[in-house]
């Protein structure tokens, strides 16, 4: 993966006074974002002591330090040697994948009606579309739990809405341009919402937060509005078998 | 042992240093916004400095004692009273049982941080008691102080002896490191920050700060979106400057001129609405 010739495009760039910030060539491309989630395990591991964890997003990976051990000219000649010298091609990302239910019923998929208007599709063309597509979890980061996904098809990409909402419901399932997300917890926004995941993105109890890493793919499926609410009151109950969404 | 809180002022929560290292998750760090008042207050209490306080914007609380405790202020001075009378900042007080502690008018800075002696029994989440704006956070409940909660303290330390620090100077002068797109700002720009002042708009709270002052010139491509740590300085479409703060989004996709350092970022949050303040550049 970082052949030496990818070597040239790793910029590490000091960010305030406990962040290095690596830069790769900066394009959404898996092939980066693959090698940004290799880098970030393999730093972590092999900085233990200094770095104290690694962010990683599309394609920059941020790096926290104890600064009270290393300041930042150190720790990116250190980095700059080490990853040299390393090759992590061959190093496995261990990425799942999960099927995630979405009910697309105009109950949950407000903006179905109208969208299928604008995008001349109908609107079990656009489920069709929305569920075929596997998609990447590049990062995470915005709200917490939100998942940064991969590209949705071009013949569903649509615009915001102009004047967004001030409360979009928790689990929506949303579209904006070529973005497809869901929403990890009530709050404002502009997406155009399909539908509704009753699957959280954030478990607040458990140790692990969630079970979605970046890196993991993502597919969706299409489930009724019973189904939906049978979901949701297992999750409640706290019976919900997370595992079972894993592919 | 406990207080009551008779009204929360304009915003009032409980915080502790916070929870770093989450940001993977889309968990911002959170914690007291500035820092050395917020361990300066237990400080002056003999508390342990990441023993929780409360951290009061502006318009303070009004809360009543409903057992003896010693009590430390440190931070923005906002005129506390106790039963009416003025209390001195950046000491530690002897309250008795049945004492309300009230606030006035704002004198300095924005945020004033208060110690209670002893332990305080309320909920953490991964490890830290500070709230969040966004999501279910389990710790909201207790620490966004509601209107006759009674926050539970148990073993108190009573000591005596009356102890006075100094309290921390706030500068208005932020000093601002290299960003990761510093170098793709034009020199004018970067000059346009160093010498103007600039103003803290209505938007300013514990997620960020919006500033207005004279437009920078942005450099003319897309950002891809990119983590963002408290204290980076973007700049927006229409030129403007947005401070992360210690509540703010874990990634951002407007161009980062700068980061403030720690020390001007912990100054950032006792400013307020209206309240100008230019930069200083560390850029080497």
């Amino acid at each position: 993966m970082i052949d030496q010739s990818k070597m040239s495009d790793i910029r590490l760039i000091t960010y305030g006074e406990s962040h290095v910030l690596l830069k790769m060539e900066q394009r959404i491309d898996p092939t980066i974002n693959g090698t940004i989630h290799r880098l970030s395990r393999f730093i972590l591991d092999r900085f233990r002591g200094f770095v104290l964890s690694c962010t990683p997003s599309y394609c920059s990976l941020l790096i926290s330090f104890d600064h009270s051990k290393v300041n930042a000219k150190a720790l990116i000649s250190m980095l700059n040697q080490v990853l040299q010298d390393t090759d992590l091609s061959r190093k496995p990302l261990d990425s799942k994948k999960y099927l995630l239910p979405v009910c697309y019923d105009l109950t949950f998929g407000i903006d179905l009606r109208s969208l299928s208007k604008t995008l001349s599709l109908s609107i079990e063309e656009i489920i069709r579309i929305h569920c075929t597509q596997t998609y990447l979890i590049y990062m995470k980061g915005f709200l917490p739990g939100f998942l940064y996904l991969g590209e949705a098809d071009g013949r569903i990409a649509a615009n915001r809405h102009d004047v967004p909402r001030k409360k979009v419901k928790q689990g929506s399932v949303g579209l904006a341009g070529r973005q497809t997300g869901i929403y990890p917890s009530n709050a404002p926004g502009g997406w155009q919402i399909i539908g509704s995941c009753p699957i959280p993105l954030i478990q607040w109890d458990s140790p692990e937060l969630s079970i979605f890493n970046a890196g993991d793919q993502i597919k969706f499926k299409s489930i009724d509005i019973s189904a939906h609410a049978a979901i949701e009151k297992e999750i409640k109950m706290g019976t919900f078998d997370f595992q079972s969404l894993s592919i | 042992m406990s207080v009551r809180i008779i009204s929360t002022g304009l915003y009032t929560t409980i915080q502790d240093a916070g929870r770093a290292g989450y940001a993977h998750q889309g968990i911002p760090p959170g914690g007291a916004l500035d820092l050395p008042s917020y361990h300066l207050s237990n400080t002056l209490i003999n508390n342990d400095i990441s023993q929780c306080a409360l951290e009061i914007t502006l318009s303070g609380p009004k809360i009543e004692f409903l057992d003896d405790h010693i009590i430390g202020l440190s931070g923005a001075d906002l005129s506390p009273k106790i039963n009416g009378e003025a209390i001195t900042m950046n000491q530690s007080h002897s309250i008795p049982r049945g004492s309300v502690l009230s606030f006035g008018r704002p004198l300095s800075g924005c945020r004033a941080y208060l110690s209670i002696s002893g332990e305080w029994d309320i909920p953490y989440w991964l490890g830290s008691v500070s709230p969040m704006t966004y999501g279910e956070c389990p710790v909201n409940k207790t620490s966004i102080l509601t209107k006759d909660q009674i926050i539970p303290i148990v073993s108190t330390n009573l000591r005596s002896a009356s102890v006075a620090l100094s309290g921390r100077k706030f500068s208005n002068e932020l000093e601002v490191m290299l960003g990761p797109e510093t170098e793709e700002f034009s020199s004018q720009a970067l000059s346009t920050l160093f010498s103007e002042s600039y103003m803290v708009t209505d938007s300013a709270n514990r997620m960020g700060y919006r500033l207005s002052g004279p437009t920078i010139t942005v450099p003319d491509y897309q950002l891809i979106s990119s983590p963002v740590i408290p204290g980076t300085m973007q700049v927006n479409s229409q030129g403007q400057i947005i401070i992360t703060h210690r509540d703010g989004q874990t990634t951002g996709g407007y161009h980062r001129i700068g980061v403030l350092t720690e020390q001007s970022l912990n100054d950032l949050a006792q400013l307020k609405p209206r309240d100008t303040l230019t930069f200083k550049s560390l850029m080497t």
